[in-house]
């Protein structure tokens, strides 16, 4: 009897401390991956724009007998070292991006409550099939093995929860500093490479326009047509710009939910109220930002 | 390399002169001569076009500063998929007791033919599981 009491009480602090419900979590890393991937969808890289803004510089350079009509070809530019440079930057913000994405990606996969949904049901039915092992085992009733398979499993996937639970935790922890720094790494890249970039860009497309622009032998309908695509340039360009600056604001925003989560999980564990509420705040935030960045993909592309 | 501060600071001081030049094109459109609005264009083209490559050089510099950090960040996903991977394994251990419960009848009928078909049942799930790690 004494036995049976002790077996029930570890059964019982095991399935309500082993209780994790990881959904905040899961929630959570879902979107942070796809606000981190969402980069490629903006279309903004240093090769695209060596491609779209430097090497179109010359589009609309007119040399030749111009008072005759007759223009020669614009000479290509070449640029040094490009545009391997520039493949070499994106190469790096594509490390940055699938790193950190490839890291929350992992613990998506640990919260997810459908990773595995254990079950006996094999092990029940085998045994149940085999009455030659029921009677070596001792059994004399089929309903034993059904409700030994359910405890089972209810056992194996609370045991399993409070794992999933252990492990985010720790590594959560561990890694803080890391993660934050990644994070910063490539916010620091987007604010000081990418929208200094976007902003050179902007002043080349005006030198590309300006010389035809001013060009008094240019017909003035001619030229409202090229004013019509000076501006769609302008405002593809501002598009990059608001998207990059909406990810480095969800970006912001993931590295404090991982810095905070950490502070408040050295007392608590992942499930606390509190720990589930900054999770989940922060998870609205960056969720609101993904689909701006999305909207504008979708509306613009 | 020069540092990354060093970088950025030189192209935007280089791309603020060339915005400085276009502005001065907008400003004077009307009295510049064409020869001089394609000179001051190309000048200011020039240094856009070599500000790019300093910021391009910039985000090198700042992705190397950081990589220390990012190597540990990929350690941190390793540990994961491996929990990930031992919570996959337990139902994997399951289903290898389902096929041992079988032998075990198996024996027990002393149905003993049976036992290799048995044997190389488990034999088979445990492949399955090697198979899966080097999929990994």
């Amino acid at each position: 009897m004494k036995k049976h009491l002790i077996i029930l009480a570890v059964a019982s602090s095991v399935f309500f401390l082993g209780c994790a419900d990881l959904k905040h979590v899961n929630n959570f890393s879902n979107t942070a991956v796809k606000t981190i991937e969402s980069y490629n969808d903006i279309g903004y890289t240093f090769t695209s724009s060596y491609y779209n803004y430097t090497m179109a510089q010359n589009a609309y350079n007119l040399s030749g007998d111009i008072d005759n009509n007759a223009l020669r070809i614009p000479t290509p530019l070449t640029i040094p070292n490009e545009p391997a440079t520039a493949n070499k930057a994106d190469m790096a913000i594509t490390f940055y991006i699938t790193s950190i994405a490839s890291y929350f990606e992992a613990l998506t996969q640990l919260s997810d409550k459908d990773l595995v949904n254990y079950n006996f049901d094999v092990v029940r039915d085998n045994i149940k099939a085999d009455q030659a092992l029921k009677n070596k085992l001792g059994i004399t009733s089929d309903d034993k093995v059904d409700a030994a398979a359910r405890i089972a499993t209810v056992f194996t996937n609370k045991l399993m929860g409070a794992y999933r639970e252990k492990k985010i935790r720790q590594v959560m922890i561990d890694y803080d500093t890391d993660v934050s720094k990644s994070i910063q790494t490539l916010i620091d890249i987007l604010n000081n490479s990418i929208l200094p970039s976007i902003d050179a860009d902007n002043g080349l497309v005006d030198t590309k326009y300006l010389k035809v622009l001013s060009n008094r032998k240019v017909e003035l309908s001619k030229k409202a047509e090229l004013t019509n695509s000076y501006n769609h340039e302008k405002i593809k360009l501002d598009k990059y710009k608001t998207q990059v600056l909406q990810l480095v604001k969800a970006l912001t925003a993931i590295k404090d939910e991982h810095n905070k989560t950490v502070v408040l999980l050295k007392d608590n564990k992942l499930t606390t109220k509190a720990v589930i509420d900054l999770i989940n705040q922060h998870g609205a935030e960056v969720y609101q930002l993904y689909i701006n960045i999305k909207s504008l993909t979708t509306n613009f592309n | 390399m020069a540092e990354q501060y060093q970088l950025k600071t030189l192209a935007d001081t280089m791309k603020a002169s060339a915005f400085a030049i276009n502005k001065r094109i907008q400003d004077e459109i009307g009295s510049l001569s064409e020869d001089a609005i394609e000179s001051l264009s190309n000048e200011s083209r020039d240094l856009l076009i070599a500000c790019k490559t300093l910021y391009e050089l910039t985000a090198i510099q700042i992705a190397d500063e950081g990589q220390a950090a990012l190597e540990k960040v990929e350690q941190a996903t390793d540990k994961l998929k491996k929990a990930i991977k031992s919570i996959k394994t337990v139902q994997k251990v399951i289903d290898i007791t389902a096929k041992v419960v079988m032998l075990a009848g198996t024996i027990i009928s002393g149905n003993y033919l049976d036992i290799p078909e048995k044997v190389k049942g488990i034999i088979d799930e445990l492949g399955e599981e090697d198979q899966t790690e080097d999929d990994a």
